[in-house]
C-alpha cells in the first residue's frame, strides 16, 4: 500500500493534465530541434515553446518576452545571481542583502561570490522565519547592488511581502531578485504590480515535470543578465541549450492549470491546514515554528522539542513527510533555516514538515494526524514522559 | 533490515513506566549524547545476576531500537556478560549505519554508569 504523501513542498505528482499533454508530445514525435526553424519540424516545435511560453507568462502577468526557460528554479537563481554579477556587478563596489533563510541555491552562490570578493550581508529572520522589513530597510544604504529574498520559504512557509520589499529595493535603484519557487501558482504574483526585476520559477511543485523551470527577466528595469553557459543563441544568447519541447509543454500545461485551480487550491490546502492542527492540538508542547497571518497555509513546520524529528517520521511510515526541505534531508546537518530563526538545537531536532496539495484528501490528513498523535505517544512513553 | 528495526523501534515490553515498577529497587544507568540522545538503563540483580531490566530512551530510531534489542538480551545475563555489549551483535544484526555506530557508546556509557552505582552500592 502506498503511503499518504504530505510532502507537496518537496514535489508535487504530475497533474493528469499534464501526462496527457506530454506524452501527447511525444507520442506526435515533435522531436524538432525548436531553434532548427528552416523546416516544419523545428519550426513546428518553436511554435509550441512560444505558446508555452505565453502561458507561463500568463501566469504572473508577465511578457512572453520575459521568460527565459531553465532546468529549474535551481539554475535559475544561479542565473539570476552569478547572471547579474557577470553583466554588471562584478565591476561595481557595493554589496548584496539575501537572508539566511534562503534555499541553498540562492546561499551558495552567494557564498561564491563572497569568495570573489563581493560583499554578501546575510540578514537574520526573526523568531517566526519573517524578515524584518525595518531591518532591511537600514541595511539598505546606497552601495547595495542587489537585493535576493524568497517568496515562500520551502521548510516554514513563511511569507515574504515581496511588493513591500519590491518598493524599498525601487526606491534606492537595487535589483530585486525573487526565488518564487514555492509561491508560483500557490498564489497570486502580478508582476506588472510589483517591482521585481527577477523571479525565479519552477515546475515540478506545481504538479508539472521535474528538469524545467524559467528565469522571469523584467523587460522595463534593470535586472539584466549575461549567460552562465556558454554555447548557441538559444534564449537570445541568455540560456544557450536546445529546449526540451516536451518538458516545456508540462510546465506551461502545469502553469495553465494553476492559474485555473489557484482559489480552490489555496481554500483547500486551508482547509487540511485547519483540520490537521485541530487533531493534534491536544498534543502537549507541540509547536508550529511560524505566526499564521504570514505563513502559507500549505506548509506547516511543526516542532515537537522533546522528541526527534527522524524517530517521528520513521514511526509515522504510512505518511511521507520530511524533517526539512528534500534538498537537506538525507543531511546531518541542522537546518540552517531554523538555525537562523534562533531555534534550540533541541528544538531543531523534533521539527518536521508537512506540506497539503491540491490531491491531499480530508481523511488523509486525519489519518497522518492520528498517526502522528500515536507515535508521539509512543516516543514519549519510551522517554519516561 | 527495516523489519527488524521497526520491531524493535515499536517495541516497548520492556520500558520502563515509573507507576508500573515503584516497588522494585532497581539500580540506574544514564547516558546523554550531544546531539540529545538519551538512554537510562533499569537494572534489578539477584547476587550479579539481571533479573528485570528496564529502559527508557530518547533519539533516532536506531537508538530506541538498539537499547529494546539489548535489553532484551540482558535478562538473566550476569553483569559481566551483559557488559561486553559487541558479543550481542547488535551492530550487524540492526545493520547499524556507519553515521549511527556512536549510538552503540551511549548504550555502553549508560550501562558503566549504571554499574558504578551498584559498586557504590557495595
Amino acid at each position: 500500500m502506498k503511503s499518504i504523501y504530505l510532502d507537496y513542498a518537496s514535489s508535487t505528482p504530475l497533474a493528469n493534465e499534464v501526462v496527457a499533454e506530454m506524452v501527447s508530445a511525444i507520442s506526435n514525435n515533435d522531436f524538432g530541434n525548436p531553434s532548427s526553424v528552416d523546416h516544419e519540424y523545428g519550426k513546428n516545435a518553436y511554435e509550441l515553446i512560444e505558446d508555452c511560453r505565453k502561458d507561463v507568462a500568463n501566469l504572473i502577468n508577465a511578457d512572453q518576452r520575459e521568460i527565459i526557460w531553465t532546468s529549474g528554479a535551481t539554475e535559475a537563481n544561479n542565473l539570476a545571481i552569478f547572471g547579474s554579477y557577470e553583466f554588471n556587478l562584478k565591476n561595481k563596489s557595493g554589496n548584496i542583502i539575501t537572508s539566511m533563510t534562503e534555499h541553498k541555491s540562492v546561499i551558495e552562490p552567494f557564498k561564491t561570490l563572497q569568495k570573489k570578493g563581493l560583499r554578501v550581508l546575510f540578514l537574520s529572520p526573526k523568531r517566526n522565519g519573517e524578515i524584518d522589513l525595518n531591518e532591511l530597510e537600514k541595511t539598505l544604504n546606497k552601495d547595495t547592488l542587489m537585493v535576493s529574498l524568497m517568496h515562500i520559504n520551502n521548510e516554514t512557509g513563511v511569507l515574504n511581502d515581496i511588493e513591500s520589499i519590491g518598493e524599498i529595493c525601487r526606491k534606492k535603484n537595487v535589483i530585486f531578485h525573487v526565488d518564487a519557487a514555492q509561491s508560483i501558482g500557490k498564489i497570486s504574483i502580478d508582476v506588472g504590480n510589483l517591482k521585481v526585476d527577477l523571479m525565479s520559477l519552477a515546475s515540478h511543485k506545481i504538479y508539472g515535470p521535474k528538469g524545467i523551470g524559467a528565469l522571469y527577466i523584467n523587460g522595463k528595469t534593470m535586472g539584466r543578465i549575461a549567460p552562465i553557459i556558454k554555447g548557441g543563441g538559444q534564449e537570445r544568447g541568455i540560456r544557450p541549450g536546445t529546449l526540451p519541447t516536451h518538458q516545456i509543454i508540462g510546465m506551461a500545461a502545469a502553469f495553465r492549470l494553476a492559474k485555473q485551480h489557484m482559489n480552490n487550491d489555496l481554500n483547500h490546502i486551508r482547509k487540511c491546514r485547519a483540520l490537521f492542527l485541530k487533531s493534534i492540538s491536544h498534543i502537549k508542547d507541540a509547536v508550529v515554528n511560524t505566526d499564521e497571518v504570514s505563513t502559507f497555509p500549505g506548509i506547516i513546520s511543526l516542532c515537537l522539542p522533546d522528541l526527534d524529528a527522524e524517530s517521528i517520521i520513521f514511526g509515522m511510515n504510512t505518511i511521507a513527510l520530511s524533517k526539512g526541505s528534500a534538498c537537506t534531508s538525507d543531511s546531518d546537518e541542522p537546518s540552517h533555516v531554523l538555525k537562523s530563526m534562533g531555534l534550540s538545537q533541541e528544538e531543531i531536532r523534533g521539527t518536521i514538515r508537512i506540506s497539503f496539495g491540491r490531491y491531499t484528501t480530508m481523511n488523509e490528513v486525519s489519518i497522518a494526524a492520528e498517526s502522528l498523535v500515536k507515535i508521539v505517544t509512543h516516543l514519549k512513553m519510551i522517554k519516561g514522559q | 533490515m527495516e523489519s527488524l528495526l521497526r520491531q524493535y523501534f515499536s517495541d516497548s515490553n520492556s520500558v520502563y513506566i515509573a507507576s508500573d515498577h515503584d516497588d522494585i529497587n532497581f539500580h540506574t544507568g544514564v547516558a546523554v549524547q550531544v546531539n540529545g540522545d538519551f538512554v537510562k538503563l533499569y537494572l534489578n540483580l539477584k547476587e550479579d545476576r539481571i533479573i528485570e531490566a528496564k529502559y527508557n530512551v530518547s533519539g533516532c530510531p536506531f537508538m530506541i531500537a538498539i537499547t529494546a534489542f539489548y535489553i532484551e538480551r540482558i535478562k538473566n545475563k550476569t553483569l559481566l556478560e551483559a557488559a561486553e555489549i559487541q558479543d550481542f551483535n547488535i551492530e550487524k544484526t540492526l545493520e547499524l549505519p556507519i553515521n549511527k555506530k556512536d549510538r552503540l557508546f551511549l548504550l555502553e556509557d549508560a550501562l558503566k554508569n549504571c554499574i558504578k552505582q551498584i559498586n557504590r552500592g557495595k
